[in-house]
C-alpha cells in the first residue's frame, strides 16, 4: 500500500466520521429575518429588533437579518407589508385590511414562513415588539425582563391580528421638579424612549417650562434671557450631605447638560443639542413629537413687553387679570411668537400644545394643540383657565385636535412610592366610551410607575384590559411563580390603599417644599390615627415586595428589590414625620430634652431615608430626589436640633 | 558522636534563632493578618499611629480603584492582600506592596455560577488570611485557595461544597491561620463545619460537623486559657472551645442565639461576645420561615419554595410525607431539636479553658441592654466593650464586671455599621457604612475626635499597621497616612 492510498483512506475515514457526527447533532434552526430591499431605518430596525428577540427567547438558532433570502433559511420572516417587501406580497396574498396602526403576524407554517409587519413601518416596529410580548419578554421603563428560560424554536401558533383603540399614545416627559425627568440627560431619556417604543407609545411630549434653556426667541423687542433647571434653584452637595455617594464627588448637583460645558454658549449649544437628539431619538421609533408649554406663564423678562404687567423678583410672568391690564391680544402673540420659535428651531416638533382644561374631580386634563402645518395661520385662542366637570365626573367629548393627559401620579406624593390603577383604569374606559382617541400619560419619573405604565400600555390597545390582568401578565410570566405574583398584587393594593389614603387625608403630607418637615410637620397637634394605617399598609407593601423577591430569581429579581428599597425609604420618612410632630408636642408640653430625643430619631429616620435611596439611585430624579431632601428636609432639621440643643 | 550532633543543634538553634532576629530587623513590618488583625481582636500595636484625620482627598499616601468587595484588607510582611470581583464571573486575589500601593501580582480565578446573595453583600466578601509566604482565601465556588505570597501562584485548592443560606444572604465567611494549620469555619443552613488543613499542602488535618448551626459569618478565635489552648467559634445558640489539633469539641456555652454574625473579642482568658439576633427568644427559625419563605403565605413550607438545595432536608422534616412542611416539622427539617435558640441581644463574657458544659460555670456576665449590633463585632480595649449599632449608637461596658460605662450614646454618624471598630494607641475608629469613619479617643466618654469622609461605602473592617489606615470601600482601596503630607 502505497502512502497516497493511505491518505485517501485516512481522509475518507474522516469525512464519514465527520458526517456521521454532523447527523448525529441536531443543528441550529436557520432563522432568516427579511425586510424589503427599499425599507426605510424604522423598518430595517424592525428587522433587526426581530432577529434580537429571537435570539434572546429561543435556543438553538441561528438568526440573521437582511433584504436577501439566505439558501439555508429554515424559517423565514418578512418585514414590512405588501407594499414595501415583495416577499409578503408574494407569499401572503390575502393581506388582511388594517389601518396605519393595525399589526399582522401571519405564518404559513408549512412552509415556514411567518410575517412580523403592520399598516405602517412604525406599526410594523410595533408587531416585533408585541410578537416579543407574546414570546414572554416584559418591557418596563427601566428596561426588559427576558423568560427565566429559552425554549424550543416554534412559531407555529402564532397569529394575529390587532388595532389600537388609543391612537395617539402620548408620554409626557421633562416637566417640573428635581427629582423629575426635568433632571435627565440625555442617555437616560434614550433609555425610556426605547423602552416606549417597545410598549407601542407612538407620540412623546416635551413639558416645556418657561424657565428652561432650549428655546431663545424675541418679543416687542425683549429677548427670553432666563435658561435654567428647576426654577433656577441650586443644590450644594458639600459639607454634611446624605447619600453623597451617589454623586460621584460633584459640588453641585447638576443637569447634564450644565455639566458638559464651561461656557454660557457651550451650555446652550448643549441644551439644545440635548433637546435635538430626544426628538430625533423619538423620530428613529416612529413616533411623533410635541411640545407642551405653558399658555399664561412667561419668563420674566417679557413684562417688559406687555403693557401693565409685572413681575416678582424669581417669580415668572403671570397672566392674568390681577396683574395684566389688557392680557388677551399680546399674550396670544407672545404665545404665538413662542410656538412659532419652536418650530422653527426644532425642525422634529409636530405640535405646539398647551393645558387648555384640569378636572378638580378626576385625574385628567384637556390638551390643545396647534400642528406645524398651521402654525403660521393660527393665533392660539387661550381661553381662561376652566374646569372640567367641577361637580361632575364624566370626561368631555373629545375636541379637534385635543389629547387627553390621563395623570397616573399626584404630583404631590411624587416622592412616594404610589399607584391609583383603579382611577386609572376608569379614566382610561370611560375616555375611550367617549370617543377619546389621543391620550397621554407622564409620571414625572420611572420609579414604580413601571407597572402603570405596562398597565395602560396594554389598556390602549384593549381597553377591556384591567390592571388586575395586566399585573399577572406582568409579573407571573417574568417570575414564573404565581404565588409570588399574587401576593405583589396583594402588595400592589396595599401600597393603593397608602396612596389614597394620604391623598384623601392630607395631599401635602411629603410634598417637596423648604423645610418639608420642620415648617409642615413641626406642630403641637395631635398625631391621626391614618397615618399609622397608612404606614402599615406600607410596611405591608415592603413585606410582599421582600418575600417575593426571596422567591423569584431572573430579571424581575433586581427589579422588586429597588422597589423594596425605595419602600424602607419611604416608611424612614414617615417615621421622620411621625419623630418631629412628637418633638413638637414634647416641646409644647415643656420638655426639651425629649423633643430634642424626637428631634434626633427624626434625623436619623431622615438620614437613613436619604441613605436608602442613594443605595439604590438609578437615574438623575433619584438623584436629584436625594438632593432636594438634604436642602429641604435633613438641614433644617439638623439647624433645629442643633438650636434647641443650645437653647436647652 | 553524640557529643557532636549535640553542638550541630546547639549551632542550628543558634543560626534559627539568629535568622528570626535578623528578619524582624530587616522588615520590622507590624502585620494585620486576618480579619480584624491579630486575633480578630480589631486592635493593632500600641506604637502604631496612622491618621486622625483623613479623607478621599487629604492624607492619602495611596489609593487604587479596586473593583466591588467587602473583603478586609490584611497584611503580611509588608505585602497588602486584597479581594474584588474583576468581572461578573471573575474573582481575583491581588497583592500590593503595602507602603506603595505597587501592585504586584493579581491572580484570577473563574467564579463559575454564582448564587444569588443580598446586598450589601458582594461575592467578594471573604476576608484572606496570610502570612510572609502564603495567602488563603475561600470563594464560596470554589473553596479554599491558597497562593504563593511573593507571586500569586495558585498553590492548592481544596473545593468545599457552596454553602446555601434560606435567607439568601451569601457567603461571607474568613479564614484564620493558627501553627501550621489554615482553620475555616463556614456555618450556613445546609451543612455547618469546621475544617483545618496544612497550610502548605491543603491536607485535611481534621473536620468538624457543626449540625447545630444555621447560617452564621463568626470568624474562629484562639483563646489561650486554664494553660491550654482552644480554638473557639460562636455559632446559632452555641459557643464552642474546639481542640485546635483534632477539633474535638472542649467545651460548650449554651447562651447565645439564634442567628451569629459577630465574632467574638478575647482579652485575656475571656472571651467577649455582642450580637442582636432579630425577635425575641421565642422567635425560632421556623417563624422567619414562614413570613419569608412561604411566598403563597398558607401556613405551610411547599417543597417548590426554596431551593433545590434544601430539599433533602425539607424530606428529613416531612415526616408525614404530604409535601408540605408545617410547624414542628419545619423546626424538624431546619433547626436542630437540641438546638431552638430565638432571637435577642447578648452581651456576654465568658471565661475560655473550660471543659464541657460551662454555660453556668465560666458565664462570667451576661447583659440584654439593647445595644449590640447583628454585624459589627465588639471592641475590647483600655478596659471596656465598646459596640456600635445602626443609627451610630454606641454603649461601653466594663471588662472587668459588665458594668455600664455609657450606653446609647451616638458617635455622630448615622447610619448602618457593618464594619467594627478597631484601635490604635489612644484612639478607636469606628466606620460607618456611609463611608464616614469616626475617631473616637479611647476613655471612660465619647470623645469624637474627628469625622472623616471616605467618600464611599464601607462594609470592609480597615486594617491598621506600619502608622498606615487601610479602608478597603466598596469599590477602592485607600492607604491614609501622615506620610502623604
Amino acid at each position: 500500500m502505497t502512502n497516497s492510498i493511505v491518505n485517501r483512506m485516512f481522509c475518507q475515514a474522516l469525512v464519514l466520521i465527520t458526517v456521521l457526527a454532523v447527523g448525529t447533532v441536531e443543528a441550529a434552526e436557520f432563522v432568516q429575518v427579511v425586510h424589503g430591499p427599499k425599507a426605510g431605518s424604522i423598518e430595517k430596525l424592525a428587522a433587526s429588533e426581530l432577529a434580537d428577540i429571537l435570539s434572546r427567547v429561543f435556543d438553538d438558532v441561528e438568526v440573521r437579518s437582511g433584504s436577501v433570502v439566505a439558501r439555508r433559511a429554515g424559517t423565514i420572516l418578512f418585514v414590512g407589508n405588501p407594499d414595501t417587501n415583495p416577499g409578503i406580497a408574494r407569499e401572503f396574498a390575502d393581506w388582511p385590511k388594517v389601518t396605519d396602526q393595525g399589526i399582522v403576524i401571519l405564518s404559513n407554517s408549512e412552509k415556514k414562513i411567518h410575517v412580523v409587519g403592520g399598516g405602517s413601518p412604525a406599526a410594523t416596529l410595533w408587531a416585533v415588539y408585541e410578537l416579543g410580548h407574546r414570546l414572554g419578554i416584559r418591557y418596563l421603563l427601566r428596561g426588559d425582563i427576558d423568560p427565566l428560560s429559552k425554549r424550543d424554536f416554534d412559531l407555529s401558533d402564532i397569529e394575529f391580528t390587532i388595532e389600537p383603540q388609543i391612537r395617539q399614545r402620548g408620554w409626557e416627559t421633562i416637566g417640573a421638579g428635581t427629582h423629575t425627568f426635568e433632571s435627565w440627560g440625555l442617555a437616560d431619556h434614550q433609555r425610556v424612549i426605547r423602552q416606549l417604543a417597545r410598549m407601542k407609545f407612538n407620540h412623546l411630549v416635551l413639558k416645556i417650562e418657561p424657565w428652561h434653556p432650549f428655546l431663545e426667541y424675541e418679543f416687542e423687542g425683549v429677548s427670553k434671557t432666563t435658561g435654567t433647571f428647576w426654577h433656577g434653584r441650586k443644590y450644594s452637595l458639600t459639607g454634611d450631605v446624605v447619600g453623597k455617594k451617589a454623586f460621584g464627588g460633584a459640588k453641585f448637583f447638576s443637569h447634564p447638560t450644565q455639566a458638559e460645558a464651561d461656557s454660557p454658549a457651550d451650555r446652550k449649544a448643549a441644551q439644545q443639542r440635548f433637546l435635538t437628539s430626544l426628538i430625533e431619538s423619538a423620530k428613529n421609533y416612529g413616533m411623533t413629537v410635541s411640545v407642551q408649554v405653558r399658555r399664561s406663564r412667561f419668563a420674566p423678562e417679557f413684562a417688559k413687553a406687555l403693557k401693565g404687567s409685572s413681575s416678582k423678583p424669581g417669580q415668572l410672568l403671570s397672566i392674568s387679570p390681577a396683574n395684566v391690564q389688557k392680557p388677551e391680544r399680546e399674550a396670544q402673540m407672545l404665545f404665538a411668537t413662542g410656538m412659532k420659535s419652536w418650530f422653527k428651531t426644532y425642525p422634529g416638533v409636530d405640535q405646539v400644545s398647551w393645558l387648555k382644561a384640569r378636572s378638580v374631580t378626576r385625574r385628567f386634563g384637556i390638551i390643545a394643540s396647534v400642528k406645524r402645518e398651521s402654525a403660521e395661520t393660527s393665533v392660539p385662542n387661550l381661553d381662561r383657565d376652566r374646569t372640567v366637570g367641577k361637580n361632575k365626573t364624566e370626561i368631555p367629548a373629545p375636541t379637534k385636535d385635543a389629547r387627553l393627559s390621563i395623570a397616573i401620579h399626584a404630583s404631590t406624593l411624587d416622592m412616594l412610592p404610589q399607584t391609583h390603577s383603579q382611577e386609572v383604569q376608569r379614566t382610561l374606559q370611560d375616555a375611550v366610551k367617549v370617543g377619546w382617541t389621543s391620550v397621554a400619560i407622564g409620571p414625572s419619573t420611572v420609579n414604580e410607575f413601571s407597572q402603570d405604565v405596562h398597565y395602560v400600555s396594554r389598556a390602549m390597545w384593549d381597553v377591556s384590559v384591567g390592571p388586575a390582568e395586566s399585573h399577572k401578565d406582568l409579573w407571573a410570566t417574568t417570575t414564573g411563580n404565581k404565588s409570588a405574583s399574587d401576593r405583589l398584587w396583594l402588595g400592589r393594593q396595599h401600597l393603593e390603599k397608602a396612596s389614597t389614603l394620604i391623598l384623601e387625608h392630607d395631599p401635602d403630607l411629603v410634598k417637596l417644599s423648604p423645610g418639608m418637615l420642620i415648617k409642615r410637620h413641626y406642630v403641637a397637634e395631635p398625631i391621626p390615627d391614618w397615618w399609622q394605617e397608612a404606614t402599615d399598609a406600607y410596611t405591608q407593601y415592603l413585606i410582599e415586595l421582600y418575600r417575593a423577591q426571596g422567591a423569584v430569581d431572573g430579571g424581575a429579581k433586581p427589579v422588586l428589590f429597588y422597589y423594596a428599597k425605595r419602600s424602607e425609604f419611604v416608611l424612614e420618612y414617615l417615621g421622620a414625620v411621625k419623630a418631629v410632630r412628637e418633638a413638637a408636642l414634647a416641646k409644647k408640653a415643656g420638655d426639651t430634652e425629649q423633643a430634642i430625643e424626637h428631634l434626633e430619631l427624626a434625623l436619623e429616620s431622615t438620614y437613613n431615608c436619604i441613605n436608602t435611596l442613594s443605595d439604590i439611585a438609578r437615574n438623575q430624579g433619584d438623584r436629584g430626589l436625594i438632593a432636594v431632601l438634604n436642602a429641604y428636609a435633613y438641614r433644617p432639621l439638623v439647624a433645629e436640633l442643633e438650636r434647641l440643643s443650645e437653647e436647652e | 558522636m553524640s557529643h557532636i550532633l549535640h553542638s550541630f543543634r546547639l549551632s542550628a538553634a543558634a543560626v534559627a534563632l539568629l535568622a528570626v532576629v535578623f528578619s524582624t530587623n530587616e522588615s520590622r513590618c507590624e502585620d494585620w493578618p486576618q480579619f480584624r488583625g491579630p486575633n480578630a481582636s480589631g486592635i493593632a500595636s500600641e506604637s502604631t499611629k496612622p491618621p486622625l484625620h483623613f479623607s478621599a482627598e487629604e492624607n492619602v499616601k495611596w489609593s487604587v480603584e479596586l473593583g466591588k468587595g467587602v473583603a478586609c484588607p490584611v497584611i503580611a510582611d509588608g505585602r497588602l492582600f486584597a479581594t474584588t470581583m474583576t468581572d461578573d464571573d471573575r474573582f481575583a486575589v491581588i497583592g500590593f506592596d503595602e507602603a506603595s500601593g505597587k501592585e504586584l501580582w493579581r491572580t484570577l480565578f473563574d467564579a463559575g455560577k454564582l448564587p444569588e446573595i443580598t446586598p450589601p453583600n458582594e461575592h467578594a466578601s471573604s476576608t484572606p488570611a496570610a502570612d510572609g509566604e502564603r495567602v488563603f482565601v475561600h470563594f464560596s465556588t470554589i473553596g479554599l485557595i491558597a497562593l504563593d505570597a511573593k507571586t500569586g501562584d495558585v498553590l492548592w485548592k481544596h473545593p468545599l461544597p457552596m454553602p446555601f443560606y434560606l435567607m439568601g444572604w451569601g457567603a461571607a465567611n474568613s479564614p484564620i491561620l493558627y501553627g501550621d494549620t489554615v482553620v475555616f469555619n463556614l456555618d450556613d443552613d445546609l451543612g455547618s463545619y469546621l475544617i483545618a488543613l496544612d497550610q502548605k499542602t491543603g491536607d485535611v488535618r481534621w473536620r468538624k460537623e457543626r449540625p447545630e448551626m444555621l447560617g452564621g459569618y463568626a470568624v474562629p478565635v484562639v483563646c489561650t486559657a486554664n494553660g491550654r489552648t482552644d480554638i473557639v467559634v460562636a455559632g446559632s445558640g452555641k459557643l464552642i472551645g474546639y481542640d485546635p489539633l483534632t477539633g474535638s469539641n472542649r467545651w460548650t456555652c449554651n447562651s447565645l442565639l439564634r442567628t451569629i454574625m459577630s465574632t467574638p473579642v478575647v482579652d485575656g482568658e475571656r472571651i467577649y461576645l455582642t450580637s442582636q439576633s432579630y425577635g425575641d427568644t421565642d422567635r425560632v427559625l421556623k417563624f422567619a420561615l414562614l413570613q419569608w419563605r412561604d411566598t403563597n403565605q398558607d401556613g405551610k413550607l411547599e417543597k417548590k419554595e426554596l431551593e433545590t438545595a434544601f430539599h433533602k432536608k425539607f424530606d428529613k422534616g416531612d415526616a408525614n410525607g404530604d409535601g408540605f412542611l408545617i410547624d414542628d416539622e419545619i423546626d424538624a427539617a431546619f433547626q436542630a431539636p437540641t438546638n431552638m435558640v430565638g432571637g435577642g441581644n447578648i452581651s456576654q463574657a465568658i471565661l475560655g479553658g473550660g471543659s464541657g458544659d460551662v454555660t453556668k460555670s465560666h458565664m462570667l456576665w451576661n447583659l440584654d441592654h439593647k445595644t449590640p449590633s447583628n454585624i459589627a463585632s465588639p471592641l475590647a480595649f483600655d478596659g471596656r466593650l465598646l459596640m456600635v449599632k445602626k443609627g451610630g449608637i454606641s454603649a461601653a461596658f466594663s471588662l472587668k464586671d459588665g458594668e455600664t460605662v455609657w450606653t446609647k450614646k451616638r458617635v455622630g454618624n448615622y447610619g448602618n455599621y457593618y464594619a467594627s471598630p478597631i484601635a490604635a494607641g489612644k484612639y478607636i475608629y469606628v466606620p460607618g457604612e456611609n463611608g464616614n469613619i469616626v475617631v473616637l479617643k479611647a476613655g471612660p466618654e465619647i470623645d469624637v475626635i474627628s469625622k472623616n469622609d471616605v467618600g464611599d461605602s464601607v462594609i470592609a473592617t480597615p486594617a491598621i499597621a506600619n502608622n498606615r489606615l487601610y479602608v478597603r470601600t466598596l469599590h477602592n482601596l485607600y492607604c491614609f497616612s501622615e506620610e502623604a503630607k
